[in-house]
């Protein structure tokens, strides 16, 4: 198994990879992990909105709307 | 007996207010929680011989004091300490809802959990054994249906019986606890697919994007549906509102007419037809409108597509320090401001629903239309619609710069960006609907309508005194006024004492301002194109009608911005610096104008 550590914002649609972790800032952090982005959690980007940004993700079988802003501070790893 | 205090709380669009609503139904008092504006709703119900008093807390993801919502639900677990809090949870994301679940457990409350959704889930082919995640978790668990009101008896018996017996903290959970505070969300996520997930089964077809989502947010079709949405919802407020809105003003006009048949002084008529009345029939033409908006918005909010709409805008608004969240209220605005800033309340961020509050009277209603059309079609009678459009053009500017400029300003503890969660599409309840908008409307007429009423009372003493003279003319204390600032105005082109007092009654509202004009200048508005050339030119009426489209809102857009930021601070500072805002840019285009005309 080879792991890829990248941002989620870096990630392929309908490709799922798991949450590794989000970068410091605080705010961001307690505001994804209310919501269910936790580090080990399963994400999948599905669709982008027509105008190319939110990106529409699955998490623990929600949908959630994220800006690249706040994409590109979460860490993610794919296994290949 | 003391009544049991039970807090309500849950995620959003977990069907908090269904459940709500079918257990308290008419009994419950909506308000606002003290000092903040979040909606704070209560009610007390009856049952085996117990006093059950419901409070509900925002909906929210978390009781960590982060947001408005969360500070309110934080500050009512530890000061009021309910004797329960029953969770609703829907049964479709059940690990995310359980983290919260989780949090309460932490702070040592007792807690029941309404399971709500379980057909929707038992339709997308999810097996929930509750009775086995109820013994795994130690909490009571009632399945519910919150919006048919299945099982409520069966989760106010639970209440009562929590309520009776003494607390003990499950005992499984303590190791997810890092703190009262704190709880590991990471452990948590193990916890469930180690200890429940056995209980909790998917079928093998994983989620994936919603079928109505590939066409309502297909690249193609998304925008073009949103407009005929819009359009639909725009069309509905405004349309339905306007026919019951004459009825409503021919009503007072009737009543009007009727009590000058009762013989009384004429202060005392001119008092109860140009005041009393006129503050009542004012406050009471708003009801249809108030009732339609939160009606429609209930409507967007439930069936799921509000949350669409936030995200398919978000982009357009990002580079003016806001969300797509502020897309709603500013377009309703066209139509009216008072409904337009009550519905920022869709906004769940503080600092951008402050600024949707601020900037949405830039935003040109209905109402000041008829300004542009008049003064349009006499000075510009050949590029008359260009000239209105470019006023709306501007005014949809200036709301974004003034956004732009104070996004910088505002203080903010809350993330900026946009996270958002889109709920599942579901069928709107009817009576969910209907109730939603009745609240709001009567909360709207007991708190606005009463400061409207007052402005109109100070309005008309101001026109009727000092007494002998006429209503509202150059003698009485409000013609005075206007002629006093009429100087101020002398750089902007509209120098004339007639213009200022009109816009002093366009503070009341700004249907008034054509019909002071022609009031003063003794004319009927049809006649005021031969009178206006005398007073103001091209430029002069250009730099009018900027004035008109930026200035002061009306006292009930006043009123509404007092109730929604619950301050008075915010409301009265608004109203002074659109003056301002108004000033600078009606005398940069009217000497803008005189410069090019050279």
């Amino acid at each position: 198994m080879n792991k890829h550590e990248k941002t989620l914002d870096k990630l392929d649609m309908n490709r799922s990879a798991v949450v590794s972790g989000i970068k410091n800032d605080p705010g961001v952090k307690e505001r994804l992990e209310s919501i269910g982005i936790i580090p080990g959690c399963k994400i999948t980007p599905l669709f982008a909105c027509p105008l190319g940004s939110p990106v529409i993700y699955l998490c623990l079988n929600t949908l959630i709307a994220l800006r690249p802003d706040v994409t590109s501070k979460i860490k993610i790893q794919i296994s290949k | 007996m003391e009544p049991i205090k039970v807090a309500l709380l849950g995620n959003p669009n977990t069907g908090k207010s269904s459940l709500l609503n079918s257990l308290a139904g008419l009994q419950l008092h909506v308000g606002n929680w003290p000092g903040k504006t979040v909606e704070k709703k209560e009610g007390v119900i009856q049952y085996r011989g117990r006093e059950i008093s419901i409070v509900d807390l925002p909906g929210a993801y978390s009781i960590k004091p982060y947001s408005e919502e969360e500070r309110v639900s934080n500050g009512f677990i530890t000061s009021e300490n309910p004797d329960v809090i029953v969770q609703v949870v829907d049964v479709n994301a059940l690990q995310r809802n359980l983290l919260m679940t989780y949090e309460l457990i932490a702070r040592n409350k007792k807690v029941v959990l309404a399971f709500n959704f379980n057909r929707e889930a038992k339709e997308r082919g999810l097996k929930v054994n509750i009775k086995k995640i109820s013994s795994v978790l130690k909490l009571p668990i009632v399945p519910v249906e919150a919006d048919r009101g299945e099982n409520n008896n069966s989760l106010l018996k639970e209440i009562i019986t929590l309520s009776q017996k003494k607390y003990v903290r499950p005992a499984c959970i303590n190791r997810l606890i890092i703190s009262k505070n704190n709880i590991d969300r990471k452990k948590a996520l193990t916890f469930f697919s180690k200890k429940l997930s056995p209980f909790y089964k998917k079928s093998s077809v994983e989620q994936k994007i919603p079928s109505i989502d590939r066409v309502i947010m297909n690249k193609y079709l998304a925008f073009p549906i949103f407009i005929l949405v819009m359009y639909g919802i725009f069309n509905i407020i405004f349309s339905l509102s306007r026919p019951l809105i004459h009825l409503i003003e021919a009503f007072f006009g009737i009543i009007s007419e009727l009590l000058q048949l009762i013989p009384m002084p004429v202060l005392l008529h001119s008092f109860v037809t140009n005041g009393v009345i006129n503050g009542v029939g004012t406050v009471v033409s708003f009801t249809p409108l108030i009732f339609l908006l939160f009606a429609m918005i209930a409507l967007l909010e439930d069936s799921g597509y509000l949350g669409r709409i936030v995200v398919l805008t978000d982009r357009l608004f990002q580079k003016f320090g806001i969300t797509g969240r502020s897309f709603i209220p500013m377009i309703l605005g066209f139509g009216c401001n008072v409904p337009a800033i009550l519905c920022t309340r869709i906004i769940k961020n503080r600092k951008e629903r402050l600024i949707g509050i601020l900037t949405n009277s830039f935003i040109s209603c209905g109402a000041r239309l008829p300004v542009y059309v008049l003064f349009a079609g006499i000075f510009f009678p050949q590029s008359a619609a260009l000239v209105i459009i470019g006023l709306y053009l501007f005014g949809i500017l200036v709301n974004l710069t003034a956004s732009l400029v104070l996004s910088k300003l505002v203080k903010n503890h809350e993330p900026d960006s946009l996270i958002i969660e889109l709920p599942p599409y579901r069928r709107p309840v009817f009576t969910n609907i209907i109730r939603h908008a009745w609240y709001h409307t009567k909360e709207f007429l007991k708190r606005a309508g009463t400061l409207i009423f007052l402005a109109v009372i100070v309005v008309w003493f101001l026109a009727s005194f000092p007494l002998g003279g006429e209503y509202a003319s150059q003698t009485s204390l409000l013609g005075i006024i206007g002629r006093t600032i009429t100087p101020l105005f002398s750089l902007n082109g509209f120098g004339h004492w007639t213009f200022v007092v009109s816009l002093i009654f366009g503070v009341l509202a700004k249907e008034v301002i054509i019909g002071t004009l022609g009031t003063i200048q003794g004319v009927s508005a049809e006649n005021l194109a031969a009178v206006f050339p005398h007073y103001v030119n091209q430029a002069g009426a250009l730099s009018f009608m900027v004035f008109v489209l930026l200035y002061t809102p009306c006292v009930a857009s006043i009123a509404a911005m007092r109730k929604e930021t619950g301050k008075w601070s915010y409301a009265v500072a608004q109203s002074f610096v659109t003056v301002i805002i108004a000033w600078i840019a009606s005398f940069i285009v009217f000497q803008t104008v005189l410069l090019i005309a050279k």
